[in-house]
């Protein structure tokens, strides 16, 4: 009959539609992040390491999409006094073209000159650092008039060094920025994901991914010997482990600095386990050495490990601490005197849990 | 001829279809989770092992800069035990035959004798107790013994349980087990070989495997490697004062082992990142599937001879290596399989360029090298010198180009190491190294094919 014919094309035509929507070269496109990342682009970058100190720190952003993005900057002081987190926040913008990358270095920042010897579309007028100056940037994706948006646009990295040629101070390392992907609504996995559109930026798996709630970390003991260098007789060679942590979640709305503590528990290549006596403070920004004794209480050291390797995981130390999130720098130093570092993004456990946090910005008065 | 009510019933009738085609295929969206570098993975990739130490047929001599690279591998299970067989892929080439002078050039080779890559592999297998973390060079490996295995208790191994089995029974080795078939989980087991070679350059991919070296569903491995360089001393001649020590790391490319057919199992079964390349033979399924390949790497990088603002002069060395991979040999045509990777670079005022390169196995090449002459020669008119891009840094995007279809798949991986001098072409004096970053996925899918 001609109804049972008509019905017949029209199912057929459509199992065709579907098939072709989705087999086809668009299908290479949909692949949803729904995690942090440290190597996929996302709608918010941070970089848990950024210092003027000698070392400087270049830091490198790049849109990764074909339309012109925007970004709204922190440059978070983390260092202390007193032992009362400083908190200062200095912010910019930053505008994009399609595809184009950007830097600067956090100690000159970058005018915008087109006459200056910086070449390149300036992206905006980024700030510089005072000398001394330790902390972390976080760069947030948002439309012309700063509405946050999640197009998951933004990559970067920083490179942290020092060059003063043969005989001086030679040490450079990197490392990817911390990508949080903004979750794009999905009818099938997320039917009530996307941004808002407002300035709080709540990191749940629904706006943006939610904070991974531990960190795993390979590391090697503090003050033991690099067998690489120490294979070829440059010996003694020794090894140290800088942690720089910040919390997962600020609020630059209250100028209120975020706090956390993590516990760190460690097992050595003998599969003993132990960890530090106390927990890592991280109040608004931690960075020292693995080899410190307030927190880590000796527990890195390759005495009290007793192996040259070891693995950590730090997590929050009550439920309702923020989860961390940071880099390792390891400084190699050989016998002859010679150094360098060298940089780790540190992972998380896949499909781990997860903790809600979210990250208020100031917004437009 | 239609009557009014199937011309009217006709778009109901395509909605219908349409979600027909969902049942059956499924929504694409938020399925592709891609490969990572910082979650743990059941497979394993580090694209950049180099070792060139003192030793072997061409040693490094004192005074001269040695490289070696120190790799730390963890069990992240802190119940089980895990079993993890690895390959060296030896990327070097030689002169004439495959025990030939290694070489990098024809000119390396003695005159009549062509420097030609033989791709080989050297596996070993070793079991990590639960959450055990190791750490070895590349130029030694680790053995006779893994800490903790029967003949290296260490300190104080602690006891842990008979398995598959008793596994209420404490144990601190194998014979504490009375149950026949149960092992011990508080002993590691085998060792990690070091490369074959010295010098070597090539990769390290590693399986997570069961006790018969089949692949398993299971993702703790967690894998990161360091590129060392220093200057060969001889003691007890005094020291010499070396130029630099550097040190680059990065972390092995994971990839999430998602599913796995129902055994039996056989090694002619590839390891399917994603799906089987299309031009796959009947027949063939895939042993285990793992996250796809990144459809595009994206690398942001200084242009090369660019002077950061910290001081110096930097250039990148990038180590590409195909995402599929035929260990045993036994894909057709796969001794001279090559990746085409298109490549678009964009500097700083978002103008465009592109250039291309082939890979086959492995390919190692400053930047500058990739459209110029190998070597210094041309490499301030390459499109990648800060000269001719006129900014300090840039954004190349690359991807494999799908060829003929084929059993083995094109998608790519790659880190990157930059290189630090005080003035052009003077020593280096510092290091770093990436991972690079990537979107997409390669929808063709790669496969692996390894062997016991």
């Amino acid at each position: 009959m001609s109804t049972v014919k008509g019905l017949r094309a029209g199912v057929t035509a459509g199992i065709l539609a579907g098939v072709a929507l989705m087999t086809g070269p668009f299908s290479a496109r949909v692949s949803a992040q729904t995690q942090f990342s440290t190597e996929v682009p996302g709608s918010i970058l941070i970089f848990p390491k950024v210092v003027n100190t000698t070392p400087d720190t270049i830091i490198q952003v790049t849109n990764t999409s074909n339309s012109q993005v925007y970004a709204h900057c922190f440059y978070v002081d983390g260092r202390s006094v007193n032992g009362q987190p400083l908190w200062t926040v200095t912010d910019f913008e930053l505008a994009l073209t399609r595809q184009q990358p950007t830097h600067w270095s956090a100690r000159d920042g970058r005018a915008v000159n087109p006459f200056d010897g910086t070449q390149g579309l300036d992206p905006g007028l980024v700030p510089p650092v005072s000398q001394g100056f330790s902390g972390f940037l976080v760069c947030v994706e948002t439309l012309s008039d700063g509405t946050p948006v999640n197009s998951n646009a933004l990559k970067g990295e920083a490179t942290v060094g020092v060059i003063e040629g043969p005989g001086g101070l030679n040490q450079v390392s990197k490392y990817n920025a911390i990508m949080i992907p903004g979750l794009q609504p999905d009818p099938m996995s997320c039917p009530g994901c996307g941004n808002n559109g407002d300035d709080i930026l709540k990191l749940d798996g629904v706006e943006y991914a939610a904070c991974p709630r531990d960190l795993l970390m390979n590391f090697q003991a503090e003050g033991s010997s690099d067998p690489a260098i120490d294979g070829v007789f440059n010996a003694p060679s020794i090894v140290s482990s800088n942690l720089t942590l910040v919390p997962c979640g600020m609020d630059f709305q209250n100028l209120i600095p975020s706090s956390t503590s993590l516990a760190v528990s460690i097992r050595n290549e003998f599969e003993i386990n132990s960890s530090t006596s106390s927990a890592i403070p991280v109040d608004c920004w931690f960075s020292g050495s693995l080899g410190q004794t307030v927190p880590f209480g000796g527990s890195f050291d390759v005495g009290t490990l007793q192996s040259d390797f070891g693995t950590s995981i730090l997590s929050p130390q009550a439920p309702s601490d923020l989860p961390g999130l940071g880099v390792i720098n390891v400084l190699r130093t050989a016998g002859d005197g010679t150094s360098d570092t060298a940089a780790s993004n540190l992972f998380w456990p896949a499909g781990g849990a997860t903790v809600d946090s979210e990250i208020r910005l100031p917004g437009v008065p | 001829m239609l009557t009014r009510n199937a011309k009217g019933s006709t778009g109901w009738v395509v909605v219908l279809g349409l979600l027909a085609a969902v049942v059956l295929f499924g929504w694409p969206s938020g399925a592709a989770a891609q490969s990572s570098s910082d979650n743990p993975a059941g497979y394993v990739v580090l694209p950049k092992i180099v070792v060139h130490v003192t030793g072997g047929a061409q040693p490094v001599l004192p005074g001269q800069v040695a490289t070696d690279t120190l790799i730390q591998m963890t069990n992240t299970n802190a119940t089980n035990p895990i079993n993890v067989h690895c390959w060296w892929i030896n990327a070097n080439s030689h002169c004439g035959t495959s025990d030939g002078l290694i070489c990098d050039t024809n000119a390396d080779c003695p005159l009549g004798t062509n420097c030609l890559p033989f791709w080989s592999n050297t596996n070993f297998s070793l079991t990590l107790t639960p959450g055990q973390p190791i750490g070895f060079t590349a130029s030694l490996g680790l053995t006779p013994n893994l800490p903790c295995e029967s003949g290296f208790p260490g300190p104080g191994c602690p006891a842990g349980h008979c398995a598959p089995t008793s596994t209420g029974t404490s144990c601190f080795k194998d014979s504490d087990c009375m149950t026949a078939g149960d092992t011990c989980t508080a002993v590691s087991r085998g060792a990690a070989s070091g490369v074959p070679e010295n010098p070597f350059r090539g990769e390290l991919k590693c399986v997570e495997v069961d006790t018969n070296n089949n692949p398993i569903v299971a993702n703790d491995l967690k894998i990161e490697a360091t590129v060392i360089r220093t200057t060969v001393q001889a003691p007890p001649a005094p020291p010499v004062v070396g130029v630099a020590t550097t040190a680059a790391s990065y972390n092995a490319i994971g990839f999430q082992a998602l599913s796995q057919t129902a055994p039996p199992h056989t090694f002619a079964q590839p390891l399917c990142l994603g799906s089987l390349p299309p031009g796959t033979p009947g027949g063939v399924a895939c042993n285990t599937s793992y996250e796809p390949c990144p459809g595009v790497l994206i690398l942001d990088h200084f242009f090369e001879g660019a002077t950061p603002e910290f001081g110096g002069v930097v250039n990148t060395d990038l180590t590409l290596v195909p995402c599929s991979e035929d260990i045993p040999g036994t894909v057709p045509g796969s001794s001279n399989f090559q990746v085409t990777v298109q490549m678009l670079i964009y500097n700083e005022f978002e103008q465009r360029f592109s250039s291309s390169a082939r890979v086959q196995c492995y390919r190692a090449t400053s930047l500058s090298d990739i459209d110029t002459l190998p070597g210094p020669t041309g490499d301030s008119f390459s499109i990648f010198a800060a000269g001719v891009e006129g900014t300090l840094t840039g954004q190349t995007r690359m991807r494999g180009v799908t060829g003929a279809n084929g059993a083995l798949g094109y998608g790519i991986l790659g880190v990157a190491c930059e290189n630090f001098r005080e003035t052009p072409g003077g020593p280096i004096l510092a290091t770093d190294a990436f991972n690079i970053d990537h979107d997409l996925f390669n929808a063709n899918g790669d496969a692996v094919y390894i062997e016991p």
